[in-house]
């Protein structure tokens, strides 16, 4: 039976590492320019509150920035675990502006899903587009459009935008949060912190989610994000880590299939 | 023949709809479902824990009736649930995303339901949107030669804020976020409480985080502003279901029906989770929407009702016999002003059968098994829970006027073999 030691305080770092869930984080290139061409893949990691147990890298997250001009592109690619290994997949191509926040001016974006056969659920594809025109964001979800208004960016764009603030106490940076570019949560906040445990700490509050701390070495590469019981771990493996949880669940799947409870 | 669309959170305390009165909580989605449709405030779980409330809800009967008195068991296997009953009846496409529960908490193989998501234990901030997404293109990518839908969207949060509580178990030096401290919402009135309990309600509490981590004052309302912030989550998801539903055109076809599995302890009476007989565990949102068929914006506080009328009311939009011995009503007549009788009062059951609420218009009467501390609440002039007036004289004869009920409606049930508290009094 599996312990049951809760873990008590909000995740961070050292926590991470106590409970031997972070071994460390990977050495951050010498050229590494916040502002240049860079992938960052974190693992994406929940805690299930018991310090044993129930801890599972749930998917993975992997960002591409690449400078265009005045603007730049940021290819997401994300890849989430569900239960009997139901993945449920993004792409995104966002094109930002070098704001504080990363504003997102177009993107693209595809949802897909996979059953746990390996066969895609084409029943379920989502394609939509989106652009801004000042405050007014304009979305097309498989041909049905909407519209919401917002001074946004969104929370894949802010994992690049903290890379690129200084290290000091300044006005927070404050935005509507288009989370996924797709759902508009208002009146967030963006503000730098300090240092906790050697790292570089920003938080972020606001409406419709609980908040988001970013931890940052000294280069301004982005090495975690914990918001609530989630956590992204910068990982150059983290496209591997989630096969334990994908063959976990293909062989649930395949044993509920032939003798259903 | 109208969609049906059956939205379920999990743990979801009644008072989380901005629209409703709460000022710490903004809840777009679940306020423009309200302005559509009818809020009923005296709504009641069946048991106030997931499995056991979510196999009464699928099933319309009660825990001590399809053996599901805890988590982790299944449904009695000659009870049809609402899938299997609608797959066979129906003229609907039975569709399921989400949370289930009854046993597994996520799987493709929900009897009578063709699954499109499961989701992730203990995860609703990242589930949830796969639930949504799911049901999203699922409507979107209809076309007007398909069968009318039955579709549960049933999310997760919530429910997440278990994992808060044991991730934030011990009390801080100081508020994590500093200029949230202005921004906190109070405790709740009644989180003091008369101490004349169940002893194992008392003892449940004990068990409890908060008493685990010493909480001040401060960190129970950082517990409150964290919990409206999951709401807040789950609301964002119900909106994209929504929008799906009236983008696609087919909301003036839809009767949208939102509930919750349960309650959240939220501070009352210094409770956190649930499974316990107290309103905050018990009591749950209920809406139901049918624009352009039903009245709008209606708030009704005054009909009790229960989880157990899902059932029923799902059947009759979907225009089909019920399966027989269902222990709730069916809303539409309520709706629709035609209802000539309702319930008087609802039972809920709790904590492997050995729990048993009550609750009539006015009163409200709590009992366990071999437990000699019973409660009595006069919810008209103290709502709040807050003065025991089981022990009192006066009030001797509404006690046993409420033991008389319990007794009666227990006789009607066809219980489960070998639960436990089988012979408890009311039995």
């Amino acid at each position: 039976m599996a312990q049951t030691t809760v873990v008590g305080y909000p995740l961070t770092p050292d926590l991470l590492k106590e409970l031997d869930l972070l071994q460390g984080f990977p050495p951050t290139p010498n050229d590494f320019d916040p502002e240049g061409t860079w992938t960052n893949t974190y693992r994406i990691m929940t805690c299930h509150g018991y310090r044993e147990s129930g801890n599972d890298d749930r998917g993975y997250l992997k960002l591409t920035r690449t400078p265009t001009g005045e603007t730049f592109q940021l290819t997401v690619d994300q890849k989430i675990v569900n239960r009997e290994a139901a993945l449920h997949l993004y792409h995104a191509e966002i094109t930002c502006l070098n704001t504080p926040c990363a504003s997102p001016t177009a993107w693209t974006l595809s949802c897909r899903f996979v059953g746990p056969d390996g066969r895609p659920r084409t029943e379920l594809d989502l394609d939509e587009t989106g652009q801004t025109d000042g405050d007014t964001v304009q979305i097309l979800t498989n041909g049905i459009e909407r519209t919401c208004e917002g001074q946004i960016t969104g929370d894949w764009c802010l994992f690049e935008a903290v890379q690129r603030l200084p290290f000091k106490p300044t006005d927070p940076i404050v935005f509507d949060l288009l989370e996924g570019l797709s759902t508009l949560k208002p009146d967030h906040r963006l503000s730098y912190r300090g240092l906790d445990a050697g790292l570089h700490q920003f938080y972020q509050i606001g409406h419709g989610v609980f908040p988001y701390e970013y931890w940052l070495d000294e280069g301004h590469r982005l090495l975690m994000v914990a918001t609530g019981a989630r956590t992204y771990i910068l990982d150059e493996d983290a496209e591997s880590r989630t096969a334990v949880e994908e063959e976990s669940g293909k062989s649930k799947y395949a044993q509920l299939k032939q003798s259903p409870q | 023949m109208p969609n049906i669309l059956l939205i379920l959170t999990d743990q979801q305390h009644l008072d989380t709809i901005s629209a409703a009165g709460n000022p710490d909580i903004k809840t777009p989605a679940l306020d423009r479902l309200k302005q559509r449709g009818t809020l009923f405030t005296q709504s009641y779980c069946p048991n106030p824990v997931c499995g056991p409330s979510r196999a009464s809800i699928f099933s319309g009967r009660t825990a001590s009736e399809t053996g599901v008195i805890t988590n982790g068991k299944s449904i009695r296997s000659d009870i049809p649930n609402l899938g299997e009953w609608m797959s066979e009846h129906a003229d609907h496409e039975s569709i399921y995303a989400g949370k289930w529960h009854v046993p597994a908490s996520y799987t493709h193989f929900i009897p009578g339901f063709t699954v499109l998501q499961t989701g992730i234990g203990g995860q609703g901030n990242l589930g949830d949107t796969a639930v949504s997404r799911a049901c999203e293109a699922y409507l979107h990518n209809r076309t007007s030669d398909d069968a009318p839908f039955f579709l549960v969207a049933s999310f997760l949060s919530p429910h997440d804020i278990c994992e808060w509580l044991r991730i934030n178990t011990y009390n801080p030096d100081q508020l994590r976020y500093p200029e949230l401290a202005d921004q906190l919402p109070p405790l709740p009135d009644n989180f003091k409480y008369d101490t004349r309990e169940p002893e194992y309600t008392a003892g449940n509490r004990k068990r409890r985080d908060p008493h685990h981590g010493n909480w001040d004052e401060t960190q129970w309302r950082y517990y409150i502003w964290s919990y409206y912030r999951h709401v807040e989550m789950v609301d964002a998801e119900i909106g994209r279901v929504l929008h799906a539903v009236h983008a696609s055109g087919q909301m003036d076809d839809t009767v949208v029906l939102f509930t919750s599995d349960h309650g959240e302890g939220l501070g009352h009476h210094q409770n956190v989770r649930k499974n316990n007989l107290y309103e905050e565990a018990l009591a749950v949102p209920l809406m139901v929407a049918h624009p352009g068929y039903l009245p709008e914006d209606v708030t009704d506080t005054t009909h009790l009702t229960t989880g157990l009328d899902i059932y029923p009311t799902i059947c009759d939009f979907a225009n089909i016999t019920p399966p027989d011995h269902l222990r709730g009503r069916s809303l539409k007549p309520l709706l629709e002003g035609q209802a000539n009788r309702w319930h008087n009062h609802v039972v809920c059951e709790s904590n492997r059968n050995r729990g048993r609420m009550v609750r009539t218009p006015r009163y409200k009467y709590i009992a366990y098994a071999e437990d000699p501390v019973d409660q009595l609440f006069d919810m008209e002039n103290d709502p709040g829970e807050t003065k025991n007036l089981s022990a009192d004289p006066e009030y001797a004869p509404i006690v046993q006027e409420h033991r008389d009920r319990l007794k009666s409606w227990e006789s009607q049930l066809e219980v489960a073999p070998d639960l436990p508290y089988a012979d408890a009094w009311w039995r």
